[in-house]
């Protein structure tokens, strides 16, 4: 079974290269469909047309669309994903830089969403319709309803400014100190992982509510079991295959509110870079973003499916 | 008495309005004995056989009566005190057997989880044995492959002798088993037939089998209890109420003739006419619409009247039926002559 998952994710993977070819070719098509460039950016509100053009030229603005796609696509399968316009950096060098706050910040706030979301979600099945179950309603609507930024916000206020346990805003690098850079991320990463735990709570309560009140579960407790094994060998086994799914799923949530909350709490993450790219119209960035982000979507979704199959024994390969 | 049910009411909450699927139903188990209820579908045997063990919770339905198991009224316990119940003493054999099976683990790991986590000093050696052991007692071959198959690669049939090795694995005192052979054929449900009466035989197991197979009722049973509409309208020994009913409804249940070869058993009659709706049960006999004796006093509810020291009949008019006479119904001893 292990070659087998292994031979699979293979398969999934080069199937996954054409995917991710024309993402990457459509945000190509679009940025350099809208009109404005970065040599507008770059030459300065007071530049005439001719200094702008001459900036277009220098940076090889001007040349043929296709031309600069080529380009870009041999520089990129030699590892080369060309230089910022705007940044004194290459592309890669800039994405390394700003891929770790948004990595760490990612896995923390998912960590937080299944820590919450999977017991809260189980428990809700388990008192289905009861007040408990109410409760994680109550919280899975508002923390769809409510977004992230205004939580943060909220946190920022309570937090920081009232009881000043947190910095409100900034991060602390990895090689600062694990313990410092998730301090510096606390705050950020439960705006984001509450509303990430709001996704997959919903999930989780309606499949769980299906598996407590299936026949092999009362078969269960008919055998005399304890309701911790019934809970934890029986129902959470039979029932974690969608949770599995919409945390893979939810993965997709979680990169567009990571751009929002990095805003928000000031963390020089890619969602950041982002933003700059977009207003300075720094296309090689914009390019080596999103091949990132659509990377990371297809490796995800193959992460997903291969964690499904070890769990569900009528998925097969 | 090992099992006494007084005045046992089941009322389902449904969207359609309370369900009565069971009506003031008294029965009582005495040791070793094994005790056939038939009736149609729906007139609230797996009702009476969940109830039991306590296994209807207040949220799908309201219960009221009393449940005494080895002179203790197990039906005031808390879930959590009837766990020690469950399983060793009164084990179950589930209706729908694949569906009663957990859908993402080996039927092996099933078995041996039952038999490890009731009897903790038990080896994981000799825990495999004796899965082994029943996986062959229950007529599963090459059960060492079978013991690591997931339910969904098993027929129905193979699932139903697992859901059957799973509820004798712990030689339970008592146990309940809701159409334990309706997925087998002929070879293999004489065999579990021969190991349910042995279970009774060697350690004194009392069986409550639900049922629709009259042979299997023959073959196995010391008394019938007949349900219809969620009351007993017929109960007594089984040689007597399977030969001569009394009760109109058991007279037309029991009207049908053998099938030619007997491949699938002897199944109940089908009457014409429609069980009442049990949202609003009729005040009167609930047999009335359909019953070709029915007569004025009918209007009013029968009590289950005592007609000889054993038996008893939900009728003002018990009789019997010219019909037993056409049908001979021999009274074999094995069940193996039962069924051929
Ligand atoms: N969970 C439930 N909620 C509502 N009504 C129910 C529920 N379970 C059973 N019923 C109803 O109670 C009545 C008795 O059902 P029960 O399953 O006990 O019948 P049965 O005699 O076992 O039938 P069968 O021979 O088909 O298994 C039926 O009318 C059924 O629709
Ligand atoms: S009481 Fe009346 S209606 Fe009911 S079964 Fe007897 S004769 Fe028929
Ligand atoms: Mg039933």
């Amino acid at each position: 079974m292990g070659s087998n998952i292994f031979a699979y994710s293979i398969r999934r993977i080069v199937a996954g290269v054409p995917v991710v070819l024309i993402v990457v070719f459509l945000t190509f098509a679009l940025t350099y469909l809208t009109p404005g460039d970065a040599a507008v950016y770059l030459a300065g509100d007071d530049a005439t047309p001719e200094q702008v053009q001459e900036v277009r030229s220098s940076l090889g603005l001007d040349r043929p669309f296709l031309e600069q796609f080529l380009t870009w696509l041999v520089g990129l399968f030699s590892g080369n994903l060309g230089n910022s316009l705007v940044l004194p950096q290459t592309v890669g060098e800039a994405l390394l830089i700003r891929a770790e706050p948004t990595i760490m910040l990612a896995l923390f706030a998912q960590v937080i969403a299944v820590a919450l979301a999977v017991p809260l979600g189980v428990l809700a099945g388990k008192f289905y319709g009861g007040r408990f179950d109410r409760a994680v309603n109550v919280f899975a609507v508002a923390g769809i309803a409510v977004p992230p930024f205004v939580v943060g916000i909220g946190l920022i206020l309570l937090l920081s400014v009232v009881l000043a346990l947190f910095p409100a805003t900034g991060y602390v690098r990895l090689e600062d100190g694990l313990l410092g850079s998730l301090g510096s991320l606390v705050m950020p990463a439960i705006a984001l992982g509450l509303a990430q735990a709001a996704f997959i709570v919903r999930i989780t309560r309606s499949t769980m509510k299906e598996v407590f009140s299936s026949d092999f579960i009362l078969a269960a407790t008919m055998r005399g079991f304890s309701e911790k094994r019934i809970v934890l060998k029986h129902v959470v086994r039979a029932g974690i295959g969608p949770t599995i799914s919409a945390i893979g799923v939810s993965f997709a949530t979680l990169i567009n509110g990571a751009i929002v909350v990095e805003i928000v709490f000031n963390i020089p993450g890619l969602g950041r870079l982002l933003t700059s790219a977009v207003e300075s119209r720094d296309v090689p960035i914009l390019q080596g973003l999103l091949l990132v982000i659509t990377v990371a979507y297809v490796l995800l979704n193959i992460l997903t499916d291969v964690v499904q199959a070890a769990v569900n024994p009528k998925v097969s390969f | 008495m090992l099992l006494q049910v007084q005045d046992l009411s089941i009322n389902y909450a449904s969207s359609a309005g309370r369900v009565h699927a069971v009506d003031n139903l008294s029965l009582s188990v005495g040791e070793g004995e094994i005790i056939a209820v038939v009736g149609e579908s729906g007139s609230g045997k797996s009702s009476v056989g969940l109830a039991i063990p306590g296994l209807i919770t207040a949220s799908i339905a309201t219960i009221s009566g009393s449940i005494w198991f080895k002179g203790e009224e197990i039906s005031r316990l808390p879930s959590h005190d009837l766990r020690k119940f469950r399983g060793k003493e009164i084990s179950m054999i589930f209706q729908n057997a694949r569906a009663a099976l957990n859908p993402v683990r080996t039927v092996g790991d099933q078995l041996l989880e039952t038999l490890q986590t009731r009897d903790k000093d038990l080896s994981a050696s000799r825990a495999r044995a004796r899965a082994l052991e029943l996986f062959e007692l229950v007529g599963i071959s090459d059960p060492i492959t079978r013991l690591g198959a997931y339910p969904h690669q098993l027929s129905g049939g193979m699932c139903q002798r697992v859901m059957i090795a799973l509820a004798v694995s712990l030689d339970p005192s008592l146990l309940i088993a809701d159409e334990p052979t309706s997925a087998l054929d002929v070879t293999v449900k004489v065999q579990i037939l021969q190991l349910l009466k042995r279970l009774t035989a060697q350690i004194g197991t009392s069986i409550i089998i639900i049922t629709h197979d009259l042979n299997v009722a023959r073959a196995l049973a010391d008394r019938v209890a007949v349900m219809y509409a969620g009351q007993i309208v017929e109960l007594g020994p089984a040689v007597d109420v399977l030969k001569t009913p009394k009760m109109p409804y058991t007279q037309a249940l029991f009207q049908s003739l053998p099938r030619l070869g007997g491949e699938r058993g002897e199944q109940l009659a089908a009457i014409p006419g429609q069980p009442p709706n049990l949202t609003a049960p009729p005040q009167g006999c609930r047999f009335a619409d359909r019953c070709p004796h029915a007569a004025n006093i009918c209007q009013s509810a029968p009590e289950l009247f005592g007609i000889t020291d054993s038996r008893k009949a939900r009728c003002f008019f018990p009789h019997d039926s010219l019909l037993r006479a056409q049908t001979s119904f021999n009274q074999p001893e094995e069940p193996k002559a039962a069924i051929s």
